[in-house]
């Protein structure tokens, strides 16, 4: 497999919490129960990531199919060796990392300014203020 | 027999971005995540966008109107009402949560290879006269304040040395988030501005431009081509942003910018009526109310007599305009960390041009529709379902400068 470019003072686990990282202020609300607002946020992410699985697996049949490499009953019978199982335990936690970054965010939100968009709009259109 | 044309196009996946020298690796799975993006992003736009006018319509009106006996006003009115529509709400978040997901992939991708980007940045960068830094620029609140686009650190937010991730980033998204509508380069705003010129100003020569606020230089790149003898100066607050611009256009063959780190509010380093054409792309909106003048100021200032000025934005909010749009338009002040998008459009520039020293009968406002490469793509899709303030359809505010 070929390995990905890795250049970077930040580890797996940090880069995968830095990406989720919140944008500045408060977010808007969309529903009235905050907790349904995280519930959704996370179904949306969850349907990201099972696009991206489809078509990883659907690139992967394709070369199999293509290379007439497949056996029959080979995917479903593997067991990964201890190394390869916790580079995909590594794989996990930053799939958890990405699907649950509207909590990571929560817990973000409770600290520093949170000015909303419209108090911005009011301060931006303000000619003395902005 | 039977077309077999799909009810809406479906976008590019990722892989049919034009490539260039610090053009972020995407792994498979990255690109997977940018293809879910973009064709969602389509999705949402043609089958679950209408529903906000319908929900308008058949639900949210008839209850304001009870209620006011009359229709709203203004798109503050409508916003306020649909603020509590379940349909336009959950269209809110669908789309706010894809923007979070954008963000999250793109931020994830240059991340990982940040100082391999930084590198490689600076191999193109390497004492070239062409990229001027000022360590010492403030950045100004209206940036500062806002992570625009949802973009954590926004544009200027460097993590190592020579960073240019917020750039790298940034230019990833922008094919996903236009579905490729303007081209493999996300240039087609800079290939509509340099076409109007080419067609509308055919004796215009200018051999002096000046580009305010140039990012990562989608839309500067094919002017510079399109006016090669051209001395092209693109001013940015932003280091990352300008570090990646110009390994981005040197890697493209274009060697006739010099970026310069500058607020456009400043223009002392440049004498007065020292460029034959300046201008702006797709920028105005992310200014403040007191910054905008003084550039259209400072802009006037560096204009030489008979020379043009061009601002590409989205077009202004005016009576002409349904409320309901003028609402669909602001959307993204609100929920997607633009909030000076609502007042920039509903400022009238012809008169804020006027302020800023030009003459009426010199201003103009043309209509500029995105260019793609056809080749890229088999067919344009422009000009399909009016996505509210998001598709390829620009207004050019603009005028030539008394000849003295």
């Amino acid at each position: 497999m070929k390995k990905q470019t890795t250049q970077s003072p930040f580890d797996a686990a940090t880069i995968a919490k830095m990406a989720n990282a919140k944008s500045q202020g408060k977010r808007p609300e969309y529903f009235s129960d905050p907790m349904a607002e995280q519930h959704f946020s996370i179904t949306m992410a969850l349907m990201a990531e099972l696009a991206v699985a489809r078509e990883r697996i659907d690139s992967l049949e394709r070369v199999l199919v293509s290379k007439g490499l497949i056996g029959s009953n080979e995917v479903e019978e593997y067991e990964p060796d201890a190394a390869t199982g916790q580079t995909r335990q590594l794989a996990q936690v930053e799939y958890s990392a990405r699907v649950l970054r509207p909590l990571q965010q929560a817990v973000e939100a409770m600290s520093g300014d949170q000015s909303s968009m419209s108090d911005m709009a009011d301060k931006l259109s303000d000619p003395d203020n902005g | 027999m039977k077309s077999k044309k799909p009810v809406f196009d479906i976008p590019p996946p990722i892989s049919a971005a034009q490539k260039h020298g610090v053009y972020p690796e995407l792994n498979h799975d990255e690109r997977a995540r940018m293809n879910f993006l973009a064709a969602c992003y389509r999705v949402v736009a043609s089958t679950i966008a209408p529903g906000n006018k319908l929900a308008y319509e058949t639900q949210a009106l008839a209850q304001f109107t009870q209620q006011h006996e009359r229709a709203p006003k203004t798109r503050h009115e409508v916003r306020k009402l649909m603020n509590s529509n379940p349909f336009h709400n959950m269209w809110g978040a669908v789309r706010r949560n894809l923007m979070e997901v954008r963000q999250q992939t793109g931020r994830a991708i240059v991340l990982r290879q940040i100082e391999e980007l930084a590198q490689r940045a600076a191999k193109l960068n390497d004492q070239d006269s062409n990229l001027t830094l000022n360590s010492s620029i403030t950045i100004p609140p209206y940036v500062a304040n806002i992570d625009h686009h949802c973009m954590p650190g926004s544009y200027y937010t460097e993590l190592v040395t020579g960073d240019v991730a917020p750039a790298a980033n940034y230019d990833t998204g922008f094919f996903v988030t236009t579905g490729g509508t303007i081209g493999g380069l996300c240039d087609g705003a800079g290939l509509a501005i340099a076409n109007w010129v080419k067609t509308n100003a055919s004796d215009f020569s200018p051999k002096r431009i000046l580009d305010i606020g140039v990012a990562a230089g989608h839309s500067l790149v094919p002017i510079a081509q399109a006016f090669p003898d051209a001395e092209i100066i693109a001013i940015d607050i932003s280091a990352p942003m300008l570090r990646y611009a110009h390994a981005r256009a040197k890697s493209l063959g274009v060697n006739n910018i010099q970026f310069i780190q500058m607020s456009g509010e400043d223009l002392s380093q440049f004498s007065d009526s020292s460029f034959d054409w300046v201008l702006s792309s797709i920028f105005l909106h992310e200014l403040s109310a007191k910054a905008l003048p003084k550039i259209l100021k400072e802009a006037y200032r560096v204009i030489k007599p008979g020379g043009l000025t061009v601002h590409l934005e989205q077009p202004q909010y005016d009576d002409s305009m349904p409320v309901f749009e003028q609402f669909m338009r602001d959307w993204d002040a609100y929920n997607n960390n633009e909030p000076f998008w609502t007042a920039m459009h509903s400022i009238d520039m012809k008169q804020a041009l006027i302020d800023s020293g030009l003459q009426s009968e010199n201003i103009f406002l043309a209509a500029m529709r995105g260019i793609i490469n056809t080749t890229l793509f088999a067919e344009s899709r422009l000009g399909q379902e009016e996505d509210y303030g998001r598709s390829a359809a620009w207004h050019a505010y603009g005028a030539w400068k008394e000849k003295s």
